[in-house]
């Protein structure tokens, strides 16, 4: 099975300028626990997961000091700069190890450059789930 | 497969009692997206995640406030109640059809009513990635 089998392609993304308050508000909108940071010209230059912003928030040690990472803090500063990625026609048993190695939820799937989906730990659990693998 | 052979044993758990941002403490110190939530006699109530807390963040009626509603706020308060358990028996084809359908990333394992350990996504994916090519988990 690949990755093409399995990845979503429904990306939510958000852009360099945004806030870290910026990305909570998506977050807790959307559901999802990362989201890839786009710059003006649409690249994709990192990944800012709930993760990052928890690991952010657990180093402030006081009001002002969590004031400013929410409100005066851009995404751009507390995200995992632009992460090992998937591609397309690899395995799904390859990419499942390579998260587990890197420690990470999800993949970004890239082809030829361009960002075209997302796998995460999820769509192969729910390979599993369909007895898939 | 069956959970009990893939399943982590070693648990970090939080009290009702404990403030948000203690939760938040263990969540980024151990690395961890969810804690089991147990009672004063060691019984699983609940389960505490990151998207507990961020929504928690996100609701905060004043955006300036935000630390100290975390200090200020209970586990009890914001935690998901009487979460999904499955039995150590239990075959994991099952467990991950029980994660997806609840939308869960983990389910915490109970065996005569005692909380005996947790499997999470990653642990399905472990299995995954050790698979042996063609054959079922």
């Amino acid at each position: 099975m690949y990755v093409s089998d399995i990845m979503r392609t429904d990306l939510r993304t958000i852009g360099t300028e945004a806030t870290v308050a910026d990305a909570v508000r998506v977050f807790a909108a959307s559901g999802v626990s990362a989201l890839p940071v786009l710059d003006r010209l649409g690249r994709a230059v990192g990944i800012c997961s709930t993760r990052d912003i928890l690991d952010a928030e657990a180093r402030c040690h006081d009001v002002l000091s969590r004031e400013h990472l929410f409100e005066r803090t851009l995404v751009l500063e507390v995200m995992t700069p632009w992460p090992e990625t998937a591609g397309p026609q690899e395995d799904v048993r390859a990419v499942a190890q390579r998260m587990l190695d890197a420690k990470v939820k999800r993949l970004f799937v890239e082809d030829r450059g361009a960002l075209v989906g997302v796998v995460s730990q999820t769509d192969i659990v729910a390979a599993v789930a369909n007895a898939r693998v | 497969m069956r959970v009990a052979d893939i399943m982590q044993t070693n648990l970090e758990t939080i009290s009702t009692e404990d403030s948000v941002e203690a939760a938040v403490e263990v969540l980024a110190d151990k690395h961890i997206s969810g804690l089991p939530v147990v009672s004063k006699r060691g019984q699983l109530i609940g389960v505490l995640s990151t998207t507990d807390v961020l929504q928690l963040l996100a609701e905060a009626p004043d955006p300036e406030r935000r630390g100290e509603v975390l200090e200020g706020t209970l586990v009890r308060d914001i935690m998901t109640a009487k979460p999904i358990t499955v039995g150590p028996d239990e075959d994991i084809h099952e467990a991950a059809r029980q994660m997806l359908y609840g939308e869960i990333h983990r389910l915490f394992v109970e065996f005569d009513g005692s909380l005996v350990g947790v499997l999470t996504q990653s642990d399905i994916v472990g299995a995954v990635a050790g698979a042996v090519p063609g054959s079922r988990l």
